[in-house]
């Protein structure tokens, strides 16, 4: 029972959290509390800069863009302490994409994916590094461009602002499609998730299972809208902390340790 | 992933932003008007994060973001929409000093001189000007914050002197005429180059 309560509470947190953020930015300016949107936001005397809008634009204007360096290191170091915590408690677009993408998948379009190249590591690279590259050619930041989690940021800010929102909120049901044929968005293709893997490939703490309770049932596997193999101790780096491994496990086998101890 | 798999991700995703690259090219008419002290068109797409910070600081409301009919390079960057509010950075809300560019974390709008400022300039449409068609109408000339930007022929019509406007957009915002006779260009705008 103890557990029923606590698997509701994450998940409630895990919903509500993207929306409370969501209400700062939009009530930026009104309530004082921070200013931006979650590409770059200011809360108080602490800014804060998505790691893959500074490449970008550093590419893109081809000069290291200075205001953004203190702001990047921040998320870099606490991305590096926490792993992608980011993407697991609060994109606003993960909820939008893990919830339309996983039931389509499996309720309406089964097999009709391209998985098996995109479930390969080395492909989500190449999609980052090719956004870098065209960034650096084209000289605009490509995937701040169609980001979701900067789309729905603008529109929000937008329709709070002038009442309007923007064609580019087209975008998103869009990605949700391609998301269906393609792969999963978050674990395989977003170039944002893939900077944040990268840089958490030595994050601090991570799930790991008791062998002595675990009884090879694979529901962590199935659950984890990353698709980290904990059985397999695979893909650790993009665990996004969302816990709902640690709350589904019938045996309450996994544990969170210190990579170091593990 | 081998070599031929690697290749076709790659000449896709080319293909794809390449038609997106022209797309602006076939539906945009003119160059979109920029909060003041922005950096060259080509310099700003470029550093411009998209945050949309610029838009929420404006106290009037001046500031939105470009929408894909705006073209696919400038999609998510910050505009002067007179339509929804004038740039008052010479005279008004804004304090004579530009809020947007205080508040821009990349450079991509600076903080100048408010007179170095040139946002562009605004153009009228005679045809549609109540004052040319010979009615009773001297808006534009009252609200102008720029001496000199519009003067009046026989005192009741108003003729606009494109080098003199900064195109902050007062006049269009408030031309009572419907449709609007006046417009914001960028024609004549003067941007900064980034260092």
């Amino acid at each position: 029972m103890a557990r029923l309560g606590q698997k509701r509470l994450i998940r409630l947190v895990r919903l509500s959290l993207p929306v409370l953020v969501l209400m700062v930015v939009a009530s930026g300016p009104v309530l004082q509390i921070a200013r931006g949107s979650i590409c770059t936001i200011s809360l108080g005397l602490i800014t804060l800069t998505c790691p893959l809008g500074f490449i970008q634009t550093s590419l893109a204007s081809s000069s290291i863009v200075l205001g953004l360096v203190v702001p990047t290191a921040t998320i870099v170091a606490a991305t590096i302490l926490l792993g992608r915590v980011f993407c697991g408690w609060i994109c606003p677009a993960g909820n939008v994409m893990q919830h339309f993408g996983d039931v389509g998948r499996s309720r309406y379009l089964p097999g009709l994916r391209l998985t098996s190249f995109f479930q390969q590591n080395s492909t989500r690279i190449v999609l980052l590094g090719s956004t870098l590259v065209a960034s650096a050619v084209l000289r605009y930041p490509v995937f701040c461009v169609v980001c979701p989690v900067g789309i729905i940021c603008r529109n929000v800010i937008s329709l709070v602002h002038y009442g309007s929102i923007g064609l580019d909120l087209l975008l998103i049901p869009g990605i949700v499609a391609l998301e269906l044929v393609l792969a999963p968005w978050c674990a395989h293709i977003c170039p944002l998730g893939t900077t944040l893997s990268v840089l958490s490939r030595k994050s601090t703490i991570v799930p790991v299972i008791d062998k002595a309770k675990c009884v090879v049932c694979s529901i962590c596997t199935k659950v984890c809208s990353l698709k980290v193999s904990l059985i397999h101790s695979r893909a650790l780096e993009d665990c996004s902390k969302c816990l709902e491994c640690s709350v589904r496990c019938p045996t309450n086998a996994i544990e969170w340790r210190k990579r170091a101890e593990s | 992933m081998n070599r031929r798999e690697f290749l076709r991700v790659f000449g896709v995703g080319i293909g794809v932003i390449a038609l997106f690259d022209m797309f602006p090219r076939i539906i945009r008419r003119r160059n979109l008007v920029r909060p003041p002290g922005s950096v060259v068109e080509e310099a700003f797409n470029a550093v411009c994060i998209r945050c949309a910070r610029c838009i929420q600081v404006c106290p009037t409301g001046a500031i939105v973001i470009a929408d894909m009919s705006d073209g696919f390079k400038e999609l998510g960057t910050p505009k002067i929409d007179p339509l929804r509010g004038p740039c008052e950075r010479i005279q008004g809300r804004c304090d004579q000093k530009a809020k947007c560019a205080e508040v821009c974390p990349t450079g991509a709008i600076r903080p100048i001189d408010r007179r170095a400022a040139k946002t562009g300039s605004a153009i009228i449409n005679a045809d549609r000007c109540i004052a040319w068609r010979g009615g009773s109408c001297l808006v534009c000339y009252e609200v102008c914050p720029v001496q000199g930007a519009i003067s009046l022929m026989d005192e009741s019509r108003p003729i606009f002197h494109a080098d003199i406007c900064v195109g902050c957009g007062r006049c269009v915002y408030a031309c009572p005429a419907q449709p609007k006779a006046l417009t914001l260009t960028s024609e004549g705008e003067r941007r900064l180059w980034p260092d």
